[in-house]
């Protein structure tokens, strides 16, 4: 169980989180939306490790996070491959902790699992961008993280590529069952995958409201429900917009 | 595929030639010029008379000794300057700390004509060959500097949070990340720097040698020998070319993923290609 306890975050004078609070259990996967600004992928980063809190805790498995560590994956924006290492060498960057010669099976695994097997041997380069980012959530899942970190894995990609990656990232997730937290500003997209959707507001940035999303996958993005909770959510960021201040119906 | 194979082969080789047109028509006008004896031979001898220089030189046996001592020099100054410069570029290319306390110093050292050090070398390292392989040193010193520190600081620093994601750091995160991304631009400052140790090997064996391809140049102006001079000319501009080939081979090689632009698009398509194809 991931726990985020009353963290804050200050950035010089600005305080970028607010006593965020929340707690994801083992194979949940949990959405964060919220317009820029309201550090959501700070929040992310804070939970990866790579930046540490003004004030609270991350706790996975009743052990604070101090640091980035195996157990949690991060998949961010851009693909973010080494460029001079082959797709599979790059998969293996994240086995150093490995013995050397389990380093590539678990590697052409992981790459065949995101349906990358047939470019192990090529440059980053050479792949599409779509291709670039399953080979970044290969790199990401292939040491078997307990908790995999997405910040906005989609964003740059168009819808179609958006799509497919979101149905093959609920495949992985069925497999594997890693935690899952991710930040998106695709309020559909938050709510095609997650069991949870987390509604973050800024100044300072804080969490504004929670739905659970207990449709079972997978989903329709046109199911009309979804769609209820879309204009909802849309609300409830258009409220911080506005200024006015009514408590969702289906807040948790 | 194969279409655009052909075109790339083809322009290769046209362009590989293509280049070759003008000097080729360059020597013919200039022989022509010495032939019919339009160009004086005392001032412009003819690329054959160069030639037969060169023979004469290299039969004489005195040659090898002037190409060896010059390319010595070369690369004890090269690596010298190389080695001083990698130190220096990694410190201040890594550290702000180290930056402004080396960077203005050495960027102020930078604006001083490389030869004006000549006299005060001379001074402080006799004639002979210490001083000149400092100059050389010197020459190399600053382009090697530059690109390292540029080469470091511009590392990306989202693939640095990728490795330090994966746990790497200290030695790991030098060797993995930081030496790969910084080669390319530390490459550009060898060649750079090489071609710099090569134009100053000619000021310091001008400057007073008894040996060397910058003395073959000195003794062919005082003895009035012009064909010696354009012999000498000719073998700095073929080892330097050659040095300099050398060092690319060798860069490409470890740089190879870098690619050129062309290459990279042209395979991006193909692999797009073969995903549709797999996903289809």
């Amino acid at each position: 169980m991931l726990q985020i306890r009353r963290v804050s975050k200050k950035f010089e004078a600005m305080a970028a989180l607010a006593e965020i609070d929340l707690a994801v259990d083992r194979g949940e996967i949990v959405g964060i939306v919220g317009t820029s600004g309201c550090g959501k992928s700070t929040l992310l980063r804070i939970v990866g490790g790579l930046e540490q809190p003004s004030s609270g805790s991350v706790v996975l498995d009743g052990v604070a996070v101090a640091g980035p560590r195996p157990e949690v994956g991060l998949v961010f924006q851009e693909p973010r491959l080494m460029p001079w290492l082959s797709v599979r060498e790059n998969v293996e960057f994240a086995l150093a902790q490995r013995p050397r010669d389990q380093r590539r099976p678990l590697a052409e695994a992981a790459l065949a699992r995101v349906g990358l097997g047939a470019f192990a041997a090529a440059l980053p380069q050479q792949l599409s961008g779509g291709m670039a980012q399953r080979a970044a959530i290969a790199r990401a899942l292939v040491a078997r993280p307990q908790v995999l970190l997405l910040d906005e894995p989609f964003s740059a990609l168009d819808a179609f590529t958006r799509f497919s990656l979101q149905d093959h990232l609920l495949e992985i997730w069925r497999a594997e069952r890693p935690t899952m937290l991710f930040v998106t500003h695709d309020i559909e997209e938050a709510l095609v995958l997650s069991d949870r959707v987390v509604v973050m507001r800024a100044k300072p940035g804080r969490i504004h409201a929670q739905y659970r999303i207990d449709l079972p996958r997978p989903r329709r993005r046109t199911e009309a429900r979804l769609q209820a909770w879309k204009e909802r959510i849309l609300e409830d960021l258009d409220l911080a917009v506005k200024g006015a201040g009514a408590e969702p119906e289906f807040a948790i | 595929m194969r279409h655009s194979l052909a075109r790339i082969g083809r322009g290769a080789v046209s362009g590989g030639a293509l280049g070759l047109v003008l000097p080729a028509l360059l020597l013919a006008l200039w022989e022509a010029l010495s032939r019919f004896g339009v160009a004086p031979p005392n001032l412009l001898p003819a690329p054959s008379s160069v030639l037969r220089a060169l023979r004469d030189l290299w039969l004489g046996g005195e040659l090898w000794g002037h190409i060896e001592i010059t390319l010595l020099r070369v690369l004890l100054g090269f690596l010298l300057g190389t080695a001083v410069a990698t130190v220096l570029g990694a410190l201040t290319g890594s550290s702000a700390l180290w930056r402004r306390l080396l960077d203005p110093t050495l960027q102020a050292l930078r604006s001083i004509p490389s030869i004006a050090w000549v006299p005060i070398f001379i001074l402080w390292l006799g004639i002979f060959e210490a001083s000149k392989v400092t100059l050389i040193a010197v020459g190399a010193f600053f382009p090697v500097y530059l690109q390292t520190m540029a080469g470091i600081q511009q590392v990306d620093r989202k693939l640095v949070e990728v490795a330090r994601m994966h746990g790497y750091g200290g030695v790991a995160l030098v060797r993995r990340v930081l030496l790969p991304a910084t080669l390319p631009a530390y490459i550009t400052g060898l060649r750079g720097g090489l071609g710099l140790a090569w134009m100053f090997v000619v000021a310091a064996e001008l400057m007073g040698a008894s040996e060397g391809l910058g003395f073959l140049l000195l003794d062919g102006q005082q003895t009035g020998r012009p064909a010696n001079i354009l012999a000498a000319i000719l073998l700095f501009a073929i080892f330097g070319k050659a040095t300099d080939l050398a060092l690319a081979l060798l860069g490409r090689r470890f740089t190879a993923w870098q690619d050129n632009f062309q290459h990279a698009e042209e395979n991006k398509g193909h692999a797009a290609d073969q995903a549709r194809l797999q996903e289809v």
